[in-house]
């Protein structure tokens, strides 16, 4: 049962960190929830968008990126309501125009989950946006625990308020992936489904007064004044001890310190741990600093801390001795064992029992330890003690994309430059197709493909996009490249879902799961919209056929695009399992026919197509019936016509 | 206070997640404080998954402090009181985790990569064996158990999708859980309600004694 709706004040429940934020968000009665997916912070929308029916008056959205998703949020904040968003790294990246500005303006009741990736198991950057804050002079929380996730999004909105500024929770993928205990707190029985003006919408948004000279002086005052409330904030408190030396620290780092000094059996450290960490209050942490002979300062991602508490101690003229990134290193993921490694070493102490079996280099260098650590998702990190095969990510059976890179490959035999961008599809780089030499960011592949395309007339440039991210931030450069004519060819990947994030619906969505039509757009037609000429539609189920389009195309001059159109299959088997639909045909490989010529098992390689051994004891190619999806791509692919479609015996008479 | 600290692993697809899930909940409903962690992401496209279970349980008067309660779900270098590998070469790729106190079951079942199909064809991929396998975890911890559950579940279930209950089962069986066989049954479904049961009781002795040893 999902915990977002249970109505038992104080009952305590388990619950990821993301749900904790979502129900946070319900808790304080927010009004409007937009996001746009990205791991790790998919989880907190999802899981509103899993019962907003339940919840009226209350406003979500999936929307199309994280700067509308942003300033829808700002907008319904000034329509009188308490919005939130949530947005993984990047996407706070593409939020921040939005941010920037309306900071000259004042907005309340705002709060933005930023799900950050240390170790980027699922990004294609480590960056600590928290640096972003003194930027944009906005307030930054970090909870170190599922309950505090919850508890800190109610601070927030109320701070919010109070000081008319967004407040931003930044939160890594340990905490809004894992689970933890939950006390719950009072649901509201409606959602405000309208608002009224906020008042200061009067004074300084309207009228197009958000960018006008002075108010970078309101915005520093206002700051000024959170600085003043941090002083006195109980969400920043201190864990006494009587050692001579402490420890500052937040977030999830405040977990891994006080395990890590468990582990080392340090039971008397003094710890500050902020719970605001922007803007901080000289006095609260100039207090601390006073009496030490040295501070630790243990934060995960680079030093933001330890920049501010060193000039806070200058300003002070506090000598005491600080140390932070120079012993616990800003790359990877932070984990208890590797804050006891990093203040073993850094204090001469002798490592604990637990750690006797780990090699040098790991101590030595416990970035890789934390890659360790962090349960590597590519499978091909060396790991402390044991080898283990490489086991890397690869297409689902049955995926659309698979189709596409073997026609791709095929078609242009490898004598192309490839211009990738953020999906699923991003897994063509890796065996057997090898297709893939650049990947910038969300919609970034077409515009880089232009500027590739006008300095190497030799090679085709082909740009990849999926559907979703497509209408991220693939459409103006679609325009772009349409009005400027760049002779590039671009294959969409619509498999009508933004599948990689974990299926959530996008405009090119036909059919939900449970078989209900949604608004769809067209992408062939949204394309010729926007002046592209020369555009195909393709069935990836079918790679001969896509091939021979993806050859025409090429001969084509200037802009040209192919839609490959075909459902992302984990889906459509959701669907099919929904709606009681069985599959009509079985796949089966006659080794009469079947010459062991490798293109469905190498080349294409689909992980239903599995290497056996005949009854005489010689090498067949057989499909594992348990994994096959029947999507056909194989027997469009084999020379030999040794793939057989044959009906389903039983399923198909109970049918009739 | 005393903690349990569980460490999952296998190959993205086959319940991994899901036995994390069934673990975490059996302890909070026998009023631990639960804390966990887990792969998200491509682990469900055939890379390693792993999932993290810690258990905490107060004695009596006792009540949690900032010094000495868990915060992280992720378990430690050293850490793991049991692992539960559910593939032979997942369980070297997070050895790490062991001491010599952790105790393994170790499911004798193996996944070959199905991404390096040139590297199978020119038999450059070296798999380890069960025997290799075992072999090295012995050098951490005398307490290994291997169990072959996959086929139990294929012999019994006509598939593969009742490993994980019969996982549980044995355990449950050899006192490597600290939980109770009805809660962690009251959270089960169908078949996996019996396959549980299975694993616990073995359908015949010599089954059991063949099966987990």
């Amino acid at each position: 049962m999902g915990i977002l709706t249970i109505r038992e004040p104080w009952k305590k429940v388990l619950a990821t960190g993301a749900e904790a934020f979502a129900r946070g968000a319900l808790e304080a009665g927010i009004g409007y929830f937009a996001t746009y997916p990205g791991t790790p912070a998919s989880g907190v929308g999802d899981s509103i968008a899993e019962i907003q029916k339940e919840l009226k008056g209350l406003y979500f959205e999936y929307s199309m990126n994280e700067k509308i998703a942003t300033e829808g949020a700002i907008g319904a904040a000034w329509g009188g309501v308490r919005a939130m968003v949530a947005m993984k790294l990047a996407g706070f990246n593409v939020a921040t125009d939005a941010l920037f500005t309306v900071s000259r303006g004042e907005v309340s009741g705002l709060v933005i989950v930023h799900g950050s990736d240390p170790g980027q198991q699922s990004s294609g950057t480590e960056q600590d946006n928290r640096f972003y804050a003194p930027f944009m002079h906005y307030p930054v929380l970090q909870p170190s625990s599922v309950q505090e996730a919850k508890d800190f999004v109610i601070k927030a909105f109320e701070l919010s308020e109070r000081f008319t500024l967004p407040f931003i929770l930044d939160t890594p993928s340990a905490l809004l992936h894992g689970s933890g205990e939950l006390e719950l707190g009072i649901l509201p029985k409606t959602f405000p489904s309208t608002g009224k003006l906020r008042p200061h919408f009067e004074k300084t948004v309207h009228d197009v007064n958000l960018g006008r000279p002075g108010r970078h002086k309101v915005l520093l005052n206002r700051e000024a004044e959170v600085k003043e409330y941090a002083t006195e904030s109980d969400l920043n408190r201190v864990i006494e001890g009587d050692a001579d030396w402490g420890i500052i620290t937040c977030g999830m780092a405040f977990g891994y310190t006080m395990e890590a000094l468990d582990i080392l059996g340090l039971k008397n450290v003094s710890v500050l741990k902020l719970g605001m960490v922007y803007p901080l209050s000289p006095h609260c942490v100039g207090k601390f600093l006073k009496g030490l002979k040295r501070v630790v300062i243990v934060e995960e991602g680079e030093g933001f801390l330890e920049g501010q508490i060193k000039a806070i101690a200058y300003d002070l003229g506090l000598k005491v001795p600080l140390v932070g990134k120079e012993w616990i290193s800003p790359v990877g993921m932070l984990s208890s064992s590797r804050v006891a490694v990093d203040l073993s070493k850094g204090l001469g102490l002798l490592l604990p029992r637990q750690f006797k079996n780990l090699p040098g280099e790991f101590i030595e260098d416990t970035e890789r330890l934390a890659g360790s650590l962090a349960f590597p998702s590519g499978g091909s990190i060396p790991m402390p003690l044991f080898d283990a095969p490489r086991r890397v990510r690869t297409f689902c059976v049955g995926c659309p994309h698979r189709g596409s890179a073997y026609a791709i490959k095929k078609a242009t035999k490898g004598k192309v430059i490839v211009s990738t961008d953020i999906g699923c599809y991003a897994m063509m780089e890796g065996p057997p197709f090898q297709l893939g030499d650049f990947k910038i960011c969300m919609g970034g592949g077409i515009g880089a493909a232009q500027g590739v395309s006008r300095k190497t007339h030799d090679t085709p440039v082909i740009a990849f996009i999926g559907d979703s991210t497509l209408f991220h931030a693939g459409l103006p450069a679609v325009l772009n490249a349409a009005y400027h004519d760049a002779n590039v060819l671009l294959m969409v990947f619509d498999n009508r879902w933004t599948a990689m994030t974990g299926h959530q619906p996008t405009p090119s969505t036909e059919e939900t799961t449970d078989g209900k039509p949604l608004r769809n757009v067209d992408i062939a037609k949204l394309l010729r919209g926007l002046g592209v000429k020369w555009v195909k539609t393709v069935n990836p189920f079918q790679p001969d056929k896509v091939e021979a389009v993806i050859k025409a195309g090429l001969k084509k001059p200037g802009f040209k695009a192919i839609v490959a159109e075909g459902e992302c299959a984990l889906q459509s088997a959701r669907r099919n399992s929904v709606l009681g639909v069985k599959p009509k045909v079985t796949y089966h490989i006659d080794t009469e026919k079947c010459k062991m010529c490798d293109i469905c098992f190498v080349d294409l390689g689909c992980p239903a197509i599995v290497a056996q051994q005949a009854e005489d004891g010689s090498d067949i190619y057989a499909i594992d019936p348990g994994l096959c999806t029947q999507c056909g791509a194989c027997i469009s692919v084999c020379p030999s016509d040794a793939i057989v479609a044959s009906p389903c015996g039983r399923e198909n008479d109970e049918a009739l | 206070m005393r903690h349990f600290n569980i460490i999952i692993c296998g190959v993205g697809g086959t319940g991994v997640i899901g036995l994390g899930e069934l673990l975490r909940e059996a302890a909070r409903l026998e009023g631990c404080r639960v804390l966990s962690a887990e792969t998200r992401g491509s682990g469900q496209r055939g890379g390693p998954a792993t999932a993290s279970v810690r258990y905490t349980t107060l004695d009596e008067n006792e009540d949690y402090t900032d010094r000495t309660a868990l915060w992280s779900g992720s378990v430690g270098v050293g850490g793991a009181d049991l692992m539960i590998a559910t593939e032979v070469a997942e369980a070297l790729r997070n050895a790490h985790y062991l001491s010599e106190k952790s105790r393994v079951i170790l499911n004798t079942f193996t996944l070959m990569p199905k991404q390096t199909r040139q590297e199978m064809k020119s038999k450059s991929l070296k798999y380890p064996s069960i025997e290799e396998v075992v072999a090295l975890l012995h050098k951490l911890t005398p307490h290994v158990y291997m169990a072959n559950a996959s086929d139990m579940s294929m012999k019994h279930f006509g598939s593969y999708r009742m490993t994980n209950a019969l996982l549980v089962g044995l355990a449950l069986a050899r006192g490597l859980l600290p939980l109770k066989k009805d809660i962690v049954k009251s959270l089960l479904q169908g078949d996996a309600k019996d396959a549980l049961e299975l694993g616990f009781q073995g359908q015949s002795r010599s089954e059991s004694e063949q099966n987990f040893h």
